[in-house]
């Protein structure tokens, strides 16, 4: 599901933050189901990273515990430079 | 707890049965029984690890034998929906009260406070609990990440009594500052991954039926991580070569171990999995539901008893609740791990969007029939289908605001991907933001709202939708406006039948009632409050019962019908007192208006401690015409009393223009204008009483109170007789009053000034029936609004009122400030202790900041008790509060 903001306070989508989280194992497709709104790209050096907008604070813990969730651990999390 | 569904509340409330096989973890066991039965350790622990530690199946496990060492134990699962205050402290008292039968109804006078920052609260609450040795148990704290909720649940730790035993079972530390310091204090044991990981040994026992080598191929691929070693040791048990498996593939553990455990099931128990896995819990009836498998039930026991990932939770009826499997007439629960809950709900949203999208529509129809409305609206959210969330928000929606839970209908309605494509989502969102008090954000809703409903919007006859909707649009756009202090023609609602639905009837005569008393129609307002009133009160919606009530108020107090305004308010506030509302913003209306009352019967301490309650709780923005008239009428309030300052002419003319220019009740504009006379002649600021006079013209044109104003500066002026005249053309076929009152305060004035020309005849004449009116309608301070000469002429009087001497007397009694006050017979050290009274201090830390003995303290805390005429701190504090001593 993918989260946005109420239409009063949402952001215009270009502002959005992107995120990249860098993880060490790759993900099944079931586990990448759970994060529609990132896009997956496999690293040269083994492992994942997924990037994406974040709407919020909110989002991103929502994205944090989706990790925990389904037992991924994260290796690296960052904000990318606008 | 009401809108809290009681068997919502139930099922957290009660320990999820562990699986029927479970390792033994006596080293963990005995870390936990050294916080409840060693005096020397911590009363607070905290167990945290990530998803699939085992931190659940630990403390399930062991609390029985808690349990039957004959310590009660409150259970408390916390989730997303604690992030509100009421939701929070219900849960928990629901937990404490199903500890022990003899609990059950230690917590009942406990009402849930609906803001944070309510310490009141948490004082009782600390007071209930201390000698019960309870040991209570918050699983899930992550779920909770309100601010306000934490630092109130920050503060009930800071002040935990020492027989009471806090165990918070997370997946991260919790933000709350009094860990900190109990961490470094060693008053916080904890528990955390490194620990719940099984140890060697312990995969060892686990994995019984395994090779040496099996087991250790477990032990290194999984580094103890409990759900881990359970799935791997069931694939390993039949048979699958895990350990290549592994070795192979570039997934995570989870991920394969997961993948691998699904993709063993037979075809129909994976399509149980998926379906079953959308809601939070599952009941059977529901699974059937969601899967078409009429052994969906046994397919989830079955999961139960084999791998643990599935839980049962007690037995919910709805005549009581069994810990486990007690009654047979109640429907049991499952509960999926949250990792295999969330790996089955990325299967099913990658295999099927479409059956994703049926299920959560299942589930929100399933949860309206339950009553579990904002659940509802979370799937309808999920579903994805904004037709289907507009159709759910529309059943379920005004009943959760008349609930008083628009704070948490906004909160699961936030994540749509479309939040306002749809008229009724969008205009129950204006309803929802108004209640919240967030104007600028209901405006934009309510265009949106506008904007859809045009091309639709055209009713046949009674009974269509269509005209639900219409009237349901006019009356919130007409709210809208009344809150922002536009002008809303009544003709937009004039129209209006009922709607069909009783909770969406009850908050349009909410909305309308307001509106109503706004524009002066204080009959129509009568009516559809009175209405508003029953249906309320048949519907258990305490919000809303509180909003009419005091609307109703709104409408007596324009009658200036003192009495009638003080039961309706009255029981406003108690409701307030008994459903967690007093310490909300919903009731500063209800306090502004029992301060006027108080006033009017010339109950100064007690108009002041309301009108002190109003200030401190109103939130100016939401209702800005409720706002400046609480504003307006502290200053007029004060202006009486010590407290009297000489700003007081401008601030309140200042208070009065900006009212004008809003469209106020006329009642309230005429009695504010009255109020800035009366304090600014005697300041000589003659140009206020212009002003206010000019107001009042254009607005009503000739009316009682514009005389009575000019009255008011003649005499002033010493003008008498001129005053006389203008009193006496008003007493006699003079224009309508905008408040009754004014009849009052104009002929007691009229008596006043005859009285000061001699005329004494004449005067008592207009005395008499000043104070009939008076005695009517219980607006004694109206007779002296119009200055010192009314009490002089009863008082030069006394012994000739006749019928009306005792009012006489209550009047005289009331202007002479003779009664002893308690701040002057409580002596300096006694106010001293009062002083600490709100606080939670024990005697004894009282007694250590004040330099005393804790017997001196508990002598002088008798004679405070005595002296305020109570029984208890909490009285004391209460009464203090009351005399303004606090």
């Amino acid at each position: 599901m993918k989260m946005s903001m109420s239409s009063n306070d949402r952001a215009p989508q270009d502002a959005l933050p992107r995120y990249e989280f860098v993880l060490a194992q790759e993900l099944s497709d079931i586990a990448l189901a759970s994060f529609p709104e990132l896009t997956a790209v496999r690293r040269a050096a083994g492992g994942t990273s997924l990037f994406g907008q974040v709407v919020d604070q909110s989002h991103l813990h929502g994205l944090l515990s989706r990790f925990q969730n389904l037992g991924i651990d994260i290796l690296e999390m960052r904000r990318l430079p606008d | 707890m009401e809108g809290v569904g009681e068997h919502v509340l139930l099922t957290k409330a009660l320990p999820p049965t562990h699986p029927t096989s479970i390792l033994i973890r006596r080293r963990l066991w005995h870390v936990l029984d050294k916080v409840v039965w060693q005096d020397t350790t911590p009363n607070l622990a905290l167990v945290v690890a990530p998803a699939g530690f085992g931190k659940t199946t630990l403390l399930t496990s062991w609390l029985p034998s808690v349990q039957a060492r004959d310590r009660p134990v409150a259970w408390c699962s916390l989730d997303d929906t604690d992030n509100d205050s009421a939701h929070f402290w219900s849960s928990v008292l629901t937990g404490l009260s199903l500890a022990g039968e003899h609990l059950a109804t230690a917590f009942k006078g406990l009402a849930a406070p609906h803001r944070p920052g309510n310490s009141d609260f948490i004082a009782d609450l600390i007071s209930v609990v201390s000698g019960q040795s309870i040991v209570i148990v918050l699983e899930n704290l992550h779920e909770v990440t309100d601010p306000g909720v934490l630092g109130d649940l920050n503060r009930f730790i800071g002040h935990l009594p020492v027989d009471l035993v806090l165990i918070m079972s997370t997946r991260s530390d919790p933000p709350l500052r009094v860990l900190q310091s109990s961490k470094l204090g060693g008053g916080l044991l904890q528990i955390r991954a490194a620990e719940l990981a099984f140890q060697r040994d312990e995969v060892a026992t686990w994995c019984q039926a395994l090779s040496p080598d099996q087991t250790r191929s477990i032990w290194e691929w999984t580094e103890g991580w409990p759900a881990m070693v359970r799935l791997m040791d069931l694939q390993v048990k039949s048979g699958i070569d895990v350990e290549s498996q592994l070795a192979n593939t570039d997934f995570g553990l989870a991920d394969h171990l997961f993948f691998e455990a699904f993709r063993r099931h037979p075809a129909h128990v994976q399509h149980t999995l998926l379906l079953a896995a959308v809601p939070d819990a599952v009941t059977i009836q529901l699974a059937v539901k969601l899967s078409g498998q009429q052994d969906a039930g046994q397919i989830l026991e079955e999961i139960a008893q084999e791998s643990g990932l599935v839980t049962r939770t007690g037995v919910v009826s709805t005549s009581g609740v069994s810990a486990s499997g007690g009654s047979t007439s109640g429907e049991t629960v499952y509960r999926l791990h949250p990792m295999l809950r969330a790996y089955l709900q990325g299967a099913l949203l990658r295999q099927d969007r479409q059956a994703a999208s049926t299920a959560h529509r299942i589930t929100a129809d399933w949860c309206i029939s339950a009553g579990l409305s904002l659940k509802a609206v979370k799937h309808a959210v999920g579903s994805d289908d904004p037709d289907f969330l507009d159709d759910v928000v529309r059943t379920v929606g005004p009943g959760v605001i008349n609930a008083g839970q628009a704070g948490l209908l906004l909160r699961a309605m936030q994540h749509s991907q479309s939040p306002d494509s749809h008229v009724w989502t969008a205009l129950i969102r204006t309803a929802a933001l108004l209640d919240v008090g967030r104007l600028d954000a209901a405006d934009i809703a309510m265009h949106q709202a506008r904007h859809l409903i045009d091309p639709l919007c055209t009713p046949e006859q009674p009974g269509d939708d269509r005209l639900d909707l219409a009237v349901a649009f006019s009356a919130t756009q007409a709210h809208l406006h009344r809150r922002q202090g536009r002008q809303a023609p009544l003709f937009e609602v004039e129209s209006a039948t009922s709607a069909r639905d009783l909770d969406l009837q009850l908050l349009l005569a909410t909305q309308r009632g307001s509106l109503r008393v706004w524009a002066g129609d204080l009959d129509g307002a009568e009516q559809e409050l009175s209405v508003g009133v029953t249906t309320a009160r048949g519907l258990d919606r305490t919000a809303a019962l509180i909003d009419c009530l005091a609307y109703l108020g709104g409408v007596y107090a324009c009658r200036a019908d003192i009495e009638a305004l003080v039961a309706v308010v009255d029981e406003a506030l108690e409701l307030g007192q008994t459903h967690g509302w007093a310490e909300t913003p919903r009731m500063a209306y209800p306090h502004a208006l029992r301060a006027w009352a108080s006033f009017q019967m010339m109950e100064h301490h007690a108009a002041l401690s309301h009108i002190d309650r109003a200030e401190s709780l109103v939130e100016p923005a939401a209702d800005p015409i409720i706002g400046l008239s609480i504003t307006a009428l502290a200053i007029a309030l004060r202006s009486r009393g010590p407290e009297a300052n000489g700003q007081d002419p401008a601030r309140i003319h200042e208070t009065f223009q900006q009212l004008a220019r809003l469209q106020a009740p006329p009642a309230i504009l005429g009695q504010l204008a009255l109020l800035d006379a009366a304090i600014s002649v005697p300041a000589r600021r003659m140009r206020n009483v212009t002003e206010a006079r000019e107001v009042l013209h254009s607005n009503f044109g000739d009316c009682a109170e514009l005389r009575l104003v000019d009255a008011i500066a003649r005499s002033a002026h010493g003008h008498r007789s001129e005053a006389r005249k203008v009193l006496a053309h008003l007493l006699t076929d003079g224009p309508p009053s905008l408040i009754p009152s004014t009849v009052i305060e104009a002929t007691a004035l009229a008596a006043g000034l005859a009285y000061a020309d001699g005329e004494d005849f004449a005067a008592t004449g207009l005395a008499r029936s000043a104070l009939a009116a008076a005695a009517g309608s219980h607006c004694l301070a109206s007779l002296l609004a119009g200055g010192e000469g009314f009490s002089d002429l009863l008082r030069a009087n006394v012994g000739r009122w006749g019928a009306d001497e005792a009012l006489v007397e209550r009047i005289l009694n009331h202007t002479a400030p003779t009664t002893p006050s308690p701040l002057t017979t409580l002596t300096t050290r006694e106010l001293d202790i009062l002083q600490e009274l709100p606080n939670l201090n024990t005697v004894e830390e009282i007694a250590d900041a004040l330099c005393v003995s804790p017997n001196t303290v508990k002598t002088h805390l008798r004679s405070v008790y005595r002296k305020l005429d109570v029984t208890s701190r909490r009285a004391a504090v209460a009464e203090a509060r009351r005399l303004r001593l606090l």
